[in-house]
């Protein structure tokens, strides 16, 4: 019964990658903090026998973007004083955790009083990449077809956004 | 064909547009072609609105409720298009663009309201959100960065409300192992004593919160409302919002089963939206932002009129959104056409403005006191119904509050039209741009369905029903 251990271990190490994110001062020091994310959710995919997406979050969150994220920070060069005056970071932390309070402990309530004590074994072929294709051309095709659309969007809105502007000052 | 023909055709239409921006084209021709396109797709959504049927391996779902909605989606943003400036408020080298974006945004809006499989309505949102975020930052330079600040404002609340969508998502998913609708409403039966089912339903109902910008998920109105440009600001405050108000009656119908706590919970939110509302609007100079905050104020009537949990509050807050579309259009038309160069407008600009246009006096006027709920307006009906229906059910003290409000928002609407009446032009010299007969014609459209919709409401409430109908 090594797999409920697995879990709390991944778990745990998602959480301290995710708060490393967040208190880290320097960009590079949080960006790698967010790979341990990354890669601890991997795990927790591996898990649940996802295997497709498992591959997948390694192969493009952990590698594709993080890496990219990686060169735009080394091209931006930051130096300590570039980073911003973060004075009242630990008010706004203390205040931000006691707004989210109760909605985690209602959170864990809603969970503790689920009944569901067991869960079936995932069937033989699950998160395949058989498997997972058939549900996306089937039960998810149309978010699928308009995944392109909102790739469009966000290709153009980026030229737009970050495109040279013509007799513009910067 | 038929089924599919309005979203075609506004795919089609981005697409031309895709193609236009790789060009330099003229402003003005820009315009035609994209007034030819809207009037095409309200066109069509008139001709698909008795469609029904289901598309996409039963995810998407064409019935007389979402080609209702279609209609009025079209129909909006139509009038959007009809008065907004020929320029002016947008960056000159990115007009195409803007107008692609605009497609798009209503393209997601209407697959939104089509959508009955929660991964669809997630990426709809997702679409729509994305492209209208990036309409905000799109103004042109001359207002000294606030589109930026107020763009990045807009994505980052948004973001925000979009995961805690997808959090309650995951709860749903995991209770009752589908992401269909029809399959959720089954489950959910199985399921109304358990709290996690409820946490992931008002979970899911945050995203709708925040578009329809209901207290406390409305901290990115003021500044968005001041930042984008005049008309993008009037599609913003008219068009999501009456997408975000199909699905929460989509949403809110579903966990009817145990209203009673939802109910309280959703009571606290509408009479938070209008005192905080309110009470805001009273303290503004700026008249975009003053129309936000009525806005949020107006979000919690709609959300009250849900609460009774039956078919005919369902029909009430799809007819008081749509008055409320029109009323706020019938504004931002007034606001659109003083400001042919785009900036943002004061009280004070109002002043004497009868003297200097007649018809948008009018207009402005009649928008107001529809907006402030004076009779014979459809604001008037909309909140006497509401009310009225509240009452029937019990929610004395709420009504009491809500009624309280009423009266506090006839201030701030007739301090408007105190400035654009009883003020002497001597304090605003500026000369009255010339008027093209399409916002003449989209004004005296607007007004005659206030006044419609307020006299006789109904016909409206009729066919508000029929459509709740479909989807019950």
């Amino acid at each position: 019964m090594s797999q409920p251990l697995l879990f709390y271990a991944l778990s745990l190490l998602a959480i301290v990658g995710a708060v490393g994110l967040l208190m880290f001062k320097h960009p590079m020091n949080a960006a790698m903090s967010f790979a341990v994310t990354l890669i601890a959710l991997a795990g927790l995919y591996g898990l649940l026998s996802a295997t497709l997406v498992f591959a997948i979050q390694l192969i493009v969150y952990a590698g594709a973007i993080m890496s990219l994220i990686l060169f735009i920070i080394m091209f931006l060069n930051i130096q300590p004083d570039d980073l911003p005056d973060e004075s009242g970071y630990w008010y706004y932390l203390a205040g931000g955790a006691a707004a989210l309070t109760p909605l985690a402990l209602l959170l864990l309530y809603g969970i503790n009083s689920l009944s569901v004590t067991s869960t079936p074994e995932a069937p033989p072929g699950f998160g395949t990449i058989k498997e997972v294709g058939v549900v996306l051309f089937t039960d998810w095709l149309l978010p699928f077809e308009i995944v392109s659309i909102l790739l469009l969007v966000a290709l153009v809105g980026a030229v737009v956004l970050a495109g040279k502007r013509e007799g513009g000052n910067d | 064909m038929t089924l599919f023909l309005p979203e075609l055709i506004l795919l089609m239409g981005s697409l031309v547009l895709f193609a236009v921006s790789l060009g330099t084209p003229k402003r003005d021709t820009l315009r035609s072609l994209v007034v030819i396109l809207t009037t095409l797709v309200f066109l069509t959504s008139v001709l698909a609105l008795k469609q029904n049927g289901t598309l996409f391996f039963g995810a998407y779902s064409v019935d007389i409720f979402s080609q209702l909605f279609k209609v009025l989606i079209a129909s909006a943003t139509l009038a959007v298009i009809l008065f907004s400036p020929s320029g002016g408020g947008i960056r000159e080298d990115v007009t195409a663009e803007y107008y692609m974006f605009l497609f798009i945004g209503v393209l997601g809006l209407m697959m939104l309201v089509s959508s009955v499989e929660l991964l669809a309505i997630f990426v709809a949102l997702e679409l729509s959100s994305f492209a209208v975020y990036i309409m905000v930052s799109m103004r042109s330079p001359a207002a000294d960065g606030i589109q930026m600040e107020a763009g990045m404002k807009y994505l980052l609340f948004g973001v925000m409300a979009t995961a805690f969508m997808l959090f309650g998502m995951s709860y749903i998913f995991g209770l009752t192992g589908s992401t269909y609708l029809s399959d959720i409403i089954a489950g959910l039966d199985k399921l109304y004593n358990q709290p996690a089912a409820l946490v992931g339903m008002l979970m899911i109902l945050v995203s709708f919160f925040y578009k329809l910008a209901i207290f406390p998920f409305h901290f990115w109105v003021p500044d968005v409302y001041e930042g984008a440009a005049n008309e993008t600001t009037a599609f913003i405050a008219a068009v999501p919002k009456i997408a975000a108000a199909a699905l929460m009656i989509r949403l809110v119908a579903m966990i009817s089963a145990d209203g009673e706590m939802v109910a309280n919970l959703l009571l606290v939110l509408a009479v938070g939206s209008m005192f905080y509302g309110n009470l805001s609007a009273l303290a503004q100079k700026d008249v975009k932002r003053l129309l936000g905050f009525s806005g949020i104020s107006h979000a919690g009537f709609v959300l009250f009129a849900l609460i009774t949990f039956q078919e005919n509050g369902y029909a009430l807050a799809l007819y008081y959104i749509v008055g409320y579309a029109v009323m706020t259009l019938a504004c931002f038309l007034v606001i659109c056409s003083l400001t042919p160069d785009g900036r943002n407008l004061e009280i004070q600009s109002f002043n004497g403005l009868y003297q200097r246009s007649p018809l948008l006096a009018l207009t402005l006027t009649i928008g107001l006191f529809a907006l402030a709920g004076i009779p014979p307006f459809v604001g008037f009906t909309g909140k006497f119904m509401v009310l009225y229906n509240g009452l029937k059910d019990g929610y004395l003290i709420a009504v009491i509050l809500a009624a309280i409000n009423t009266a506090i928002a006839i201030y701030y609407y007739l301090s408007i039209v105190r400035a654009a009446y009883c003020t002497d032009q001597e304090t605003s010299s500026e000369a009255m741009p010339a008027q093209s007969a399409a916002i003449s014609f989209t004004s005296v459209a607007l007004l005659i369905i206030i006044i419609a919709m307020g006299v006789a409401p109904a016909p409206f409430l009729a066919i508000s029903a029929s459509a709740i109908g479909a989807i019950l």
